[in-house]
């Protein structure tokens, strides 16, 4: 049921690039997604978001995490209007409550709370990227360095969380044959039954992690300087992206000074196309974004290209 | 309205997180047994948090497992149980920037188990239980924090606290399971943890 929203090794270009150049690419995409606070670069950055998640071959995915973000968007969108008495244009005079005061629900309240979930979907969006594009255990790699213990840790509990799950299966059925009904009996009977289940659980996977203790020590964990085995490359591709997730930084941080990507939503909600500049910025940041698309679909269509990158 | 607070505490969150685990790492060399036995029960309460969180929505039974091993192994061990049970579990319930909050949350968990330890060292399961309960509230409370700053605007105490409202009856759950799984398991897991407390804690001749 879950294993769409992990990482599959597809072969595609995107899943290709060095995790570090990923891992710039996603953090500007999310720096962005909060800095910016105009409708239509959100709603830009939505759909630009859409694209990258068909290159990865991701509809699938997507729509789980989608669902998942769905009740959070209800919540955001019921209280903002609930809450702020900064709007205008007032669309409903509603009753008096006690702790709320007078609740007046205003257009812009509901336009603010409708833009807050756009984001949150963008949000979403980038992560649900990250699970696609990028290999969990080479992030995990490029840690190494920094923090080797902490990484590893991570590395071995993420791959012992699985064997749990079918301990505990195993468990079940070894007390299934000795007659234990765990259907049968009050609900305290069951509960009792469930926690001798955990106790066994527990004291077996503590017994189980002083043999891992036992086989690191016979590989030399810990005897001298951490040794690497594998290596990832840094290839023109990495660094054409990695330039040009920086420049759509840049370019979206002088934009915002000039207050391109800024928008009021309280008294009144501000236009949404100033001039001609709000959209020249916008297609530019997105323009570098799309840096890892061009050259994916080059890739793909492009001999020369891929020789080259 | 121009600072950007939802981005800012989303930073502070990851960079917090991140400096806390670096040091805490460094603080002392951990032992292979240590390594492992983090793990392993970091995988153990992942496991509780990703199928029971499905299952039974609120009622996770991590939480007080998360305490007891600070209070058995330490500051240390506890930290990193508790920093790595929301990391590794929402790998399969889905990673977000809720993710640091979460760890800082449950890292603090670890270490308040410690801190009991080193404040009370014959504390029992009942004061680890009162503790657990309070702290079903504490994690809704500092959540909420992260979820006000990133999606609520005017940031006043007002909006907060309807934020709190509104998750009051999730918390009570969590709170309420908590007690629970600590009132009716916490005495085998903590003398489960002690016996193999003292199981892997080796000392060498030429150190006495």
């Amino acid at each position: 049921m879950f294993d769409k929203l992990f990482y599959q090794e597809k072969g595609l270009f995107l899943q290709s690039l060095h995790p570090a150049t990923v891992l710039v690419y996603l953090n500007v995409l999310f720096v962005l997604s909060l800095l910016y606070q105009n409708p239509l670069y959100l709603l830009g950055l939505f759909f630009f978001l859409v694209l990258l998640i068909i290159e990865v071959d991701g509809m699938e995915a997507w729509s789980g995490f989608l669902k998942a973000g769905v009740s959070l968007m209800l919540i955001i969108m019921i209280i903002n209007p609930l809450v702020i008495r900064a709007g205008a244009t007032i669309i409903w005079h509603g009753p008096e409550l006690p702790i709320l005061g007078k609740l007046d629900i205003s257009m812009e309240a509901l336009y603010y709370g409708a833009v807050s979930s756009i984001r949150l979907l963008v949000i979403i969006s980038i992560f649900c990227l990250y699970n696609l594009m990028i290999n969990p255990d080479k992030v995990l790699n490029l840690f190494s360095k920094v923090a080797g213990k902490s990484v590893l840790m991570i590395a071995l509990s993420t791959r012992m969380l699985p064997t749990m799950v079918r301990d505990l299966k195993r468990i079940k059925e070894v007390q299934q044959f000795r007659g234990v009904d765990f259907d049968e009996g009050s609900l305290w009977a069951r509960v009792k039954k469930y926690s001798c289940l955990y106790n066994v659980l527990l004291l077996s996977s503590l017994e189980d992690s002083l043999e891992i203790a036992e086989s690191m020590q016979a590989r030399a964990f810990g005897s001298g300087k951490r040794s690497v085995y594998s290596r990832n490359i840094l290839r023109p591709r990495d660094i054409i992206c990695m330039v040009a997730s920086f420049l759509a930084l840049f370019a979206a941080i002088w934009g915002l000074q000039y207050g391109y990507g800024q928008y009021t939503f309280y008294p009144q909600a501000d236009f949404l196309i100033k001039d001609r500049i709000t959209l020249t910025t916008l297609s530019v940041v997105i323009f570098y974004l799309s840096a890892p698309i061009i050259l994916s679909e080059g890739w793909k269509n492009c001999r020369f290209l891929k020789s080259k990158i | 309205m121009g600072t950007n607070w939802g981005f800012y505490t989303t930073m502070i969150g990851i960079f917090s997180v991140a400096l806390l685990m670096f040091s805490m790492e460094k603080k002392g060399e951990l032992t292979a047994r240590q390594v492992s036995i983090t793990a392993v029960l970091a995988a153990l309460c992942a496991a509780g948090r990703a199928v029971t969180g499905v299952g039974l929505l609120f009622l996770q039974p991590t939480m007080f497992l998360v305490e007891i091993t600070g209070f058995v192994y330490g500051v240390q061990i506890g930290f990193f149980v508790g920093v790595m049970t929301p990391l590794i579990s929402n790998f399969f319930m889905g990673q977000g920037s809720w993710t640091p909050f979460q760890m800082l949350c449950w890292g603090m968990l670890g270490v308040s188990g410690a801190v009991v330890k080193a404040l009370f060292p014959g504390a029992g399961n009942k004061t680890l239980t009162t503790l657990c309960f309070f702290w079903g509230y504490l994690y809704g409370a500092i959540m909420d924090v992260w979820q006000w700053s990133v999606f609520m605007r005017p940031l006043t105490f007002k909006t907060y606290f309807l934020i709190l409202a509104a998750g009051f009856s999730f918390d009570s759950l969590r709170a309420i399971g908590n007690l629970l799984f600590c009132a009716a398991l916490g005495y085998q897991t903590l003398k489960i943890l002690q016996y193999f407390h003292k199981k892997m804690d080796i000392q060498y001749l030429e150190d006495l």
